[in-house]
This record gives structure tokens, sequence and C-alpha cells, in this order.
């Protein structure tokens, strides 16, 4: 089994694997470095048709399989990772979540009924990973692991990065009346219910909240300096 | 009683309540995630014209109410949270000032006095709470109650979150004479006279102060 371990450094994370004569697979780009005798292949995500649903699902085409013995190192993130160890149940992943696998995790595509992919804002097709082995998921901020046991979870925003194939996921109006749901400002909600676990990461981790608010204030004083600009050269074009 | 914890993450803080046969209001748009058989519904602050006022308010108009068994989040935030617990007393907040509150708290809108809703910076209307249980109030910055007994308190700038309603709260000139107001640099200022208690935030969170500077740049 690879050995998959999570490097914090200056406030940022990056995954290291250690192969012993084994496969990984990798979301593409993710590659950072590696020593040792690693060969990279690039291979559809497996299954049949593995290729056609990974370009429907929006995510990258191709996910690298590394195989050989040596140390394989992921791009670092701001946000982190977390890892599951699967028993044989099967995960349904965020977009955006999957980062990478042991080789014998199989990973493959599930379309979500049409309105909950419209509204609920996992989109329609998600990346699933199914079998025996490690799998990574990237993540925003830590992983809070909900346990449902004939229970109900609903979200108000996209922060579940995964849940496990047996409960039943939709998306609802907030409230029972569509006018309802308009007025309280929640709108649609995503909920899952049944028997089984749900991760969500309901905070990013500080460093990557810090720098996305401090993107939003930048590119909005951005804009407005663009838009002057544009003001001052129209008026002028006028005179 | 529904019970309110303020839970710290990341530099963040959000609100948790556990609900047990309860109802529990909340800002529009303050849901985060919820666990459990908890149905929300849509309707106005209560009270005759609840809906106007909130319009008035320029507060959101419908403020959802949360019915049943389980956990309720709300929505992370850099600011933080303070909770009352109101023993049939009335409360005064500032304009986004309110947060969530049970359902046994009655929340309405105030009207302030003409001049001192236009040059205090609190608004022309507020939203009020009364009754008993907990209100939770949103503050950028640890809160420091002010007890007044009989006294007088004067506040230049808009960081009082909250005050009794037994206070008299007016908007002054600094200084006796308008040109003293102007020359002193402090222009008009915030007066809580009588008996009750402010509820201060002159410290504004690191991350709420750094944002407000970036802001400001």
């Amino acid at each position: 089994m690879a050995e998959i371990e999570i490097i914090d450094r200056e406030g940022m994370r990056l995954v290291k694997m250690t192969l012993q004569n084994e496969t990984v697979r990798a979301e593409s780009g993710a590659m950072y470095y590696m020593r040792g005798n690693i060969q990279m292949e690039s291979a559809g995500t497996g299954g049949v048709g593995g290729f056609m649903k990974s370009l429907v699902t929006g995510e990258n085409i191709f996910r690298p399989i590394y195989k050989g013995t040596g140390e394989l190192y992921l791009e670092p993130s701001f946000g982190g990772f977390h890892i599951l160890e699967l028993q044989g149940e099967e995960w349904i992943m965020d977009v955006g979540s999957y980062f990478a696998s042991e080789g014998t995790v199989e990973i493959t595509a599930k379309r979500n009924k049409l309105i909950s992919g419209l509204f609920g804002g996992e989109g329609l097709f998600q990346t699933v990973a199914q079998g025996r082995g490690k799998l990574v998921l990237s993540t925003p901020g830590p992983i809070r692991e909900i346990h449902l046991k004939n229970n109900r979870l609903a979200v108000d925003g996209n922060f579940a990065v995964a849940r496990t194939g047996n409960l039943d996921y939709k998306v609802e109006k907030a409230a029972k009346t569509l006018l309802g749901s308009m007025l309280s400002a929640e709108g649609f909600i995503n909920v899952y219910e049944g028997t089984g676990k749900v991760l969500i990461a309901r905070t990013a981790h500080g460093k990557a909240l810090m720098k996305g608010q401090i993107k939003d204030i930048i590119s909005s004083k951005v804009a407005a300096a663009k838009a002057e600009a544009e003001r001052e050269a129209a008026s002028k074009a006028q005179q | 009683m529904a019970k309110f914890e303020i839970i710290e993450e990341e530099g963040l803080r959000l609100i948790k309540v556990l609900m047990n046969n309860e109802t529990v209001r909340a800002e529009a748009g303050a849901l985060f995630y919820f666990l459990g058989d908890i149905r929300m519904e849509s309707q106005g602050t209560g009270g005759v014209g609840g809906f106007f006022k909130s319009l008035a308010t320029g507060e959101t108009v419908v403020r959802p109410s949360y019915t049943g068994t389980g956990e309720l989040y709300l929505e992370p935030s850099f600011e933080g949270y303070h909770i009352l617990n109101l023993q049939g007393e009335e409360w005064v907040m500032d304009t986004g000032g309110y947060w969530a509150s049970e359902g046994s708290v009655q929340v309405d809108a105030k009207r302030n006095k003409l001049l001192t809703g236009l040059f205090g910076g609190e608004g022309l209307f507020q939203t009020t709470a009364k009754g008993q249980g907990q209100v939770v109030i949103k503050t950028p910055g640890p809160i420091e109650e002010v007890h007044l007994r009989n006294d007088r308190l004067v506040v230049d700038g808009t960081f009082a979150v909250a005050r009794s309603a037994t206070l008299n709260y007016t908007v002054t000139k600094a200084t006796k004479s308008l040109l003293g107001s102007l020359t002193s640099g402090e222009g008009f200022v915030n007066t809580y006279e009588g008996t009750g208690t402010v509820l201060l935030a002159p410290n504004a969170y690191w991350e709420v102060m750094m944002l407000r500077q970036l802001w400001a740049v």
C-alpha cells in the first residue's frame, strides 16, 4: 500500500506519496516533483466510457497514473487535503474535490438528477470512487465528518466535499413555497438523507480565507478604477 | 430553551443552535446547514405591518424561522457574536446587528427621531427585540457592556451595537455651538442617557480591522 502523507509548511499543504512498486493516480496537473524510478502514464479515468464521462463531468480529461518505486510530491495549496481509507464503499465527490488515489480505487463518473445538477451547485456529473485503498480529496478547509443514521442534512452552499453513495442526495426549495424560498434569501438547499457520511468543509483554512478576501477587495478596486478610466476617456472623446 | 453556542474555527466564528422541538428565527441568508428534522418557514418579523417596517429599516425583508429538532448552523463570519438573555426587557439593535433569536422573542422595528436617524449613523429605523429568551447579536469586535444608572454615555462613531430601550438616545452636536462642533473635529455624537445598558464594540477583531483598512486604501 502506498504511503500517503500531508505535509504542512508555511501555511501551505502538500501531499507526499511513497511508492513501493505500486500505482497511484492523481489529478492532471497535480505533479510537483518526484524522485526514484517512477513512470508516468496518461490514461482515462477507467471504466467503460471513462473518457466520454470525463468530458461531460467538466473535470480534467486525463488523470495520469504513476507507477514504480520512489517519492511523488503533488502541488502545494493554501487549501487542504483529506485522506479517506475506502473499505469497499462508494464515495461521490464534489466537482474539483478529487486529488489522488491508490491504483486499487476505481474512479468513474455519476450523473445527478437534472434538477439537482442544475440548482445544487454540484454539477450534472460527479466523480465517484469505489473499492479498497486510499483516496485523497482536495478541500478548501478542515474536514468535518457528519454521520447520518436515518437522518437528514441540509446544506445551503457547496461546501459539502464528498458523500457516501448510499445517501439519497437531492436539491430542495428551502421553504415550502417557491415564494417563501426566494423571500427568505435561502433559495435552494442540498439535502442528504438516509444512512451514511457527508464530508463538509465549513470554513476554509485561515490563510486561504484571508487571501480570498484580499483578492476580492483588489479586484473590486481594479474594476472601479477601470470603470472610472473608461468614463474619463468617454467624456474626453465627446469633447 | 434552544441552546446557542459560538464556535471559533480558523479565525472565523459561527453560531450553532441545538433545538428540541423549538422555533428559532435568523437573519435572512444566515442559514449554513442543519441536521435533523427541521423545517424552514419564511414569514415577516411579526407585529402589524412587520413587512413594511422591514422595508423601511433597510434591513432584510423576511426573517425565516426554523422549527423542529436537531442542530442548526449559521453562516460563519470574521465578525463575532454576542448572546443576550432577555428577561422581558426591550433592546434596540444597530442596523445589521440582529443575527438570530428564540421563537419566544418578538422582533420588530422602531423609528428613530428624524435628526437622530439622519446624523447618528444608526439609520431611521432600528430592529428591536422584546420578550423572554436569547438573542444573538452580530458584532465587529468583542463586546463591552456599559451599565448606565442615571448617567450619560457619548459615542463618536457607530460602534454601539445595541442598547436597552429604556435609554434615551439622541444625536447631539459635540460642543454647544455648531461652529465649535465642526472645528473640534467631532461634529455629531451619539448620546445615551438614563438607566440601562449599552453594548459597545470599541475594538474590531483584527481580521475585520485589516479588511476595513484594505477597503479604505
